[in-house]
């Protein structure tokens, strides 16, 4: 398993418009990468799920993922984490 | 008939009805019988991929990018094959229909969003639930209503809209936007305001009394909604739209320019406001912000007082519709001529305006100073903020008020909560604040001159005493003196200096004001394109001119005639 820790920069936080593209983006991967944020976890593929988790500015988010491109799939959703607005 | 709502986007639309009913959203809440599970289970899928398809058709329309994207949000949501799953497992587990599990589903998912404490996630709770909404609108076979049939010159009515019916509407043939639901920050409003469209939100209308095409004026200054007016207040609504249009065009070629003399002086032109409605309407008049937010107006309808959490939403609402202009904050100003139903009875004062007013309220009411103190520091994390005090005399004041915000900073840095630096002022209304300015000024970032109450005190005239108000006028040669002094003492400090009395928003003073070196012009939202017009078609050293003349003037009938002249030359 391979993980990475960030902590979110943006000033509005992670909403819905940044949290939908980061769902188009996680899709793109076979593997399932998982968002946990202050005790709760959810798929980076659900924006169902990621609403609720509270991707306020200056919270600390961990990424996680198994299998195919693992690694690949939570750098790219840690960036968008740190560059989305 | 007429009917109140919260205005968005300025302006007056006349058009006929067009009633857009709302959904049946009408539940099946009977136990299901397990034989039918996979059949209501297949309902709910059917109506999804409808609403999908719905939305994935309105994406190919032409949007704007704020629309594009919440669809296209709604749509991602209902792909979700989370949501999908949980209404699933609603209907086979709970044994509901699936109009049942959909609602369950979705309001669960609503009221985790609104427990996030945000009020931006707020808002998209409402839209979450109205999507349910929509959902089960077509599995109850009435989500199909054409919103592309509308005819021309129409005032569309309608329970609700989401940012997708939004997309599907035909904007050239719709005049105006009534609805039953919605607030300031909600989507809708958001669309409409950058469509330029009137509406009017939360608007008490009821669909049985109306019908389509009746004639209706939408007035979204006055926020009211006029059915079939009769011939005098229509040839009235006319006039005034009249009157508007053309004073639009006049004053809105300064509209998107920097409040900035001929001769390039700029001038800092903010808005004096009491409310966050108001703010809606600052978009269109080109003001560099709120220089006053009369806070005390949070009370005026409340039945409690506003805590911390719904004084911060409101600060909130009101910086996010600035996007990124200064937004000054005045404390609490209660006392002399404001009463409030929510606040416990004041003892009686026999001088209620030399009694406990402002800051000597807030310092005696330190819970309710710390939750306005708290709200305003956290809502400085989201831009730039300004916090002002009134009715502050002596430094002891000023020095009691910074030692309370730092105990609020310093709580909300243990609670592990963020907030942001403030800009810190006072409001300069009394002879005592002049006077001992120079003590204060060190911490002090700016000072705006509140010269209504300046005026009263200075002249020791009641400003509400009819007999009194004709001779003893604020534009006097006492006042002016107060007013020099006041911006001398901050100039030689190197802090800035405003002014949001009443006389700041005369076109003839506002000059005169900008020549004595004020920085900075708070004034009524509706007397700022005039204002703004003066002072970019004048010269700086003209200002400059008229304000040696004015404080050279030793009678008020001087005063009188140097106005005059002012009016006569512009």
């Amino acid at each position: 398993m391979y993980e990475r820790t960030v902590t979110i920069v943006a000033q509005h936080g992670i909403h819905t418009r940044p949290a939908a593209l980061l769902v188009k983006e996680a899709k793109l991967f076979d593997c399932d990468v998982i968002v946990e944020c202050q005790g709760k976890q959810a798929s980076a593929k659900s924006l169902f799920k990621l609403q609720t988790l509270g991707l306020y500015k200056g919270v600390t988010v961990k990424v996680f993922a198994q299998g195919d491109n693992a690694e690949t799939a939570v750098d790219r959703v840690a960036e968008l984490l740190l560059t989305l607005s | 008939m007429e009917h109140k709502g919260i205005a968005v986007s300025a302006g007056i639309a006349r058009g006929t009805s067009v009633l857009f009913e709302p959904f049946d959203n009408s539940l099946d809440y009977r136990l299901l019988p397990l034989y039918r599970v996979p059949h209501e289970q297949r309902k709910a899928a059917v109506a999804i991929d409808r609403l999908c398809e719905q939305l994935s058709q309105s994406l190919q329309q032409h949007l704007s990018e704020d629309t594009y994207a919440l669809v296209e949000a709604d749509l991602l949501l209902l792909q979700d094959d989370e949501l999908r799953q949980q209404i699933h497992n609603s209907i086979r587990e709970l044994q509901l229909a699936a109009t049942a599990a959909i609602e369950r589903v979705f309001l669960h998912q609503a009221s985790q969003l609104a427990a996030l404490d945000d009020p931006l996630l707020a808002q998209r709770a409402y839209d979450v639930t109205s999507l349910g909404k929509r959902v089960i609108g077509i599995i109850n076979g009435v989500g199909d209503q054409l919103l592309s049939n509308i005819p021309p010159d129409s005032i569309l009515l309608a329970e609700d809209l989401t940012p997708a019916e939004f997309a599907q509407l035909p904007l050239d043939r719709i005049k105006g936007i009534v609805l039953k639901t919605g607030g300031l920050t909600s989507h809708t409003a958001i669309l409409a305001r950058a469509a330029g469209i009137p509406a009017l939100l939360s608007c008490g209308f009821n669909f049985d009394e109306l019908k389509d095409g009746l004639p209706m004026v939408l007035d979204a200054y006055t926020g009211l909604l006029h059915i079939s007016p009769d011939e005098q207040t229509n040839a009235e609504l006319l006039a005034k739209q009249q009157n508007i249009e053309k004073r639009k065009k006049e004053l809105s070629k300064y509209r998107d320019r920097p409040c900035q003399t001929q001769d390039n002086h700029r001038i800092q032109l903010l808005a004096n406001i009491a409310t966050v409605n108001d703010i809606a309407r600052l978009t269109d008049i080109g003001s560099d912000g709120i220089g006053l937010f009369r806070t005390e107006f949070l009370l005026m309808d409340a039945k409690r007082i506003p805590d911390e959490k719904a004084q911060f939403t409101q600060y909130y609402e009101a910086l996010h519709l600035l996007g990124g202009k200064t937004m000054t904050i005045r404390t609490l100003d209660i006392g002399a001529d404001k009463e409030f139903a929510c606040l416990p009875n004041k003892m009686a004062e026999d001088n209620p305006a030399l009694g406990v007013r402002g800051v000597r309220y807030s310092l005696l009411h330190r819970n309710m100073l710390r939750s306005q103190l708290r709200a305003v520091l956290r809502v400085a994390a989201f831009g730039p903020v300004r916090l002002m005090f009134p009715m502050l005399t002596q430094v002891e004041e000023l020095d009691e008020l910074r030692q309370e915000v730092a105990l609020c900073q310093q709580q909300l840095a243990e609670e592990g909560k963020s907030f942001g630096e403030l800009q810190y002022g006072i409001v300069v209304e009394t002879p005592a604040a002049v006077l001992n300015l120079d003590s204060m000024l060190s911490q002090l970032d700016f000072v705006s001159i509140g010269s209504n109450d300046l005026a009263q005190y200075t002249l020791a005239a009641d400003r509400t005493n009819q007999e009194l108000t004709a001779d003893y006028p604020a534009f006097s040669p006492a006042v002016l003196k107060m007013i020099e002094m006041t911006v001398t003492a901050a100039k030689k400090a190197g802090v800035s200096c405003s002014l949001c009395g009443e006389m700041a928003s005369d076109p003839r003073i506002a000059p005169i004001l900008v020549g004595m070196g004020l920085d900075e012009l708070s004034v009524n939202p509706a007397s700022m394109p005039e204002v703004k017009a003066l002072l970019c078609e004048g010269a700086y050293t003209k200002f400059c001119d008229l304000a040696r003349q004015a404080l050279a003037c030793k009678r008020l009938s001087d005063l009188e005639s140097l106005l005059m002249s002012c009016q006569a030359t512009n």
